[in-house]
């Protein structure tokens, strides 16, 4: 009797175990489809992982302006971009800290938009990252800055809910849709090394007057500091050139002030600092806000991912001496793999805009 | 056995049910008071034109409604843009920006850009600071000629420079 009540026991457990399991694969959004695409971009990078010279940290202003496939094409950089939707700092941080794990890249160029952000500007943010992130030290460091960051905006996070994201995404069982049992135990890859690719073109017609910014305003957050300066240890402990950029992307506003300190951060620390609003770079990459971007310049569409590519790619080859890897034959073999990829998703994204009028498997319909 | 299948099926509908925290990835707006009673600030600072008065909180819609669509307008979404966006519209003397709340968007920022137009006080874009202060008072604060006066549930920012009025913001405050 004992024995079969242990039995039973055990196998009860087991049976609660594989349920709750299943109901978590279930219930987790899958990212599959417009406009939540950005959260399928953190895990992929671990089929990627490795062979970088280049690594790409930040939010939206990386993994749509910069193109992989062209610091190829053009240059033979290996490159990956480990961008997520509005990255925090420290996240990114902790983002970096465990691309290191996997491999050690020449070059980490870093977007500074998000010095700005002292606390978290939204919840989903922290679940589209995180709930990427394979478990590790660095993942459970991340976790609960993340949880921090957003006890600092109010709103109250448990850890719990990471290791067991069914209890976040419980009621979700009212929103299931055809994504949630097609992609149920795989995904499909929606990035190309991390760049989100968008062909259509919705040019910038009108910049709004930035907001005024107090001085007692002005100076970056400490916090955002803290995270830049372990970045940069980082970095210099593991030979690796940290390059700060300032994506061209019109909003949301950089003011000069904030360019003046992250100027002043690069050279007080040897770093380079490129603000790619500069009308010398603007001017020099060949950005043409009329056809270079699709959301009226908040961020670039694929020419100008292309033409920001070409642009900075030299110099980063030439700054940084980075080799030219195109004679290696595996290593041509699989970017040329990636390049069909690429450019069949272009002709995909195109075909979509002459029938329907923009790309319907790749964004919601134009605002009105 | 057949307990043991009951507490398991009763222990998977109350993980489903409870709770009470939303589990889809959508995220509640950016800025403003997160529910849907969000009423039009008409108790604080309003800006009036061709004869309409806005006050902040009100709908963008209502805006469209009365004096029409802007002569160009952005958005400045998040990053994967599902939680709303930022809306602003130019009107050409003057400049509004939105925050959205459950998909309607509520004025968050009117900002006079010509002297074309003026406050309900009767303050434009190159007023004297005496004048400006004589028909606001005492300020809530003031910082390197920025003048900060609040009423209600809005903020009214205007900067002086050399004597005269430079700019000129309505903001909402959010409770």
């Amino acid at each position: 009797m004992k024995k079969k009540a242990i039995l039973i026991g055990v196998a009860t457990v087991l049976l609660f175990a594989l349920c709750f399991a299943f109901l978590q694969m279930l219930l987790m959004p899958k990212y599959m489809s417009a406009p939540y695409l950005e959260g399928a971009m953190i895990q992929e990078y671990y089929d990627n992982a490795g062979g970088n010279d280049v690594v790409f940290i930040g939010d939206c202003e990386v993994y749509e302006n910069f193109s992989p496939i062209t610091l190829w094409e053009e240059y033979g950089i290996p490159s990956y971009i480990r961008g997520s939707a509005q990255q925090y700092i420290w996240q990114s941080y902790y983002l970096l800290e465990e691309t290191l794990r996997y491999e050690t890249p020449k070059v980490v160029v870093f977007n500074v938009l998000s010095m700005k952000y002292d606390a978290t500007q939204s919840e989903p943010y922290n679940r589209m990252l995180l709930d990427g992130m394979k478990w590790s030290p660095t993942k459970v460091q991340a976790v609960r800055a993340c949880i921090e960051a957003s006890e600092r905006a109010g709103v109250h996070e448990t850890f719990l809910s990471y290791v067991f994201p069914l209890l976040r995404f419980h009621s979700r069982w009212s929103d299931l849709g055809s994504d949630d049992v097609e992609y149920l135990f795989s995904r499909r890859t929606v990035t190309h090394n991390g760049y989100l690719m968008r062909v259509d073109v919705n040019p910038v017609e009108y910049i709004p007057t930035p907001d005024y910014l107090a001085p007692e305003d002005a100076q970056l957050p400490a916090i955002c500091y803290d995270y830049l300066d372990r970045m940069t240890k980082l970095c210099q402990d593991n030979g690796i050139e940290l390059v700060l950029i300032k994506a061209p992307s019109v909003l949301p506003f950089w003011y000069d002030v904030w360019d003046a300190q992250m100027e002043e951060y690069a050279a007080q620390h040897g770093l380079a600092y490129y603000n790619f609003l500069d009308e010398e770079h603007l001017t020099a990459s060949g950005i043409d806000y009329s056809t270079d971007t699709y959301d009226g310049g908040l961020h670039l569409n694929l020419s100008g991912a292309e033409k920001m590519s070409v642009y900075f790619g030299k110099i980063l080859q030439e700054r940084f001496d980075l080799p030219d890897r195109r004679g290696d034959a595996a290593l041509a073999a699989k970017w040329q793999e990636k390049a069909d990829a690429y450019y069949a998703m272009e002709a995909d994204q195109r075909r979509e805009i002459e029938e329907y009028g923009y790309p319907v498997s790749y964004a919601l319909p134009p605002e009105s | 056995m057949k307990k043991a299948l009951f507490a398991l099926c009763l222990a998977f509908g109350m993980l489903l049910t409870g709770c009470g925290t939303t589990g889809d990835t959508t995220s509640t707006a950016s800025g403003g008071t997160g529910t849907t009673n969000i009423q039009a600030d008409t108790a604080g600072f309003t800006f009036t034109y061709q004869g309409h008065t806005f006050s902040m909180h009100q709908k963008l819609s209502e805006v469209v409604d009365a004096i029409g669509e802007p002569i160009a307008k952005t958005s400045s979404p998040n990053c994967a843009g599902f939680s709303g966006v930022d809306w602003f519209y130019n009107y050409g003397a003057f400049e509004v920006t939105s925050y959205p709340v459950d998909d309607v968007d509520y004025l968050s920022r009117i900002r006079l850009v010509t002297d074309e137009v003026e406050t309900a006080e009767g303050i434009a874009i190159g007023s004297s600071e005496a004048d400006m202060l004589a028909a606001y008072g005492t300020p809530t604060s003031e910082s390197s000629g920025l003048y900060t006066f609040e009423k209600s549930r809005s903020r009214l920012q205007i900067l002086v420079k050399d004597g005269g009025v430079s700019e000129i913001d309505y903001y909402a405050i959010y409770d």
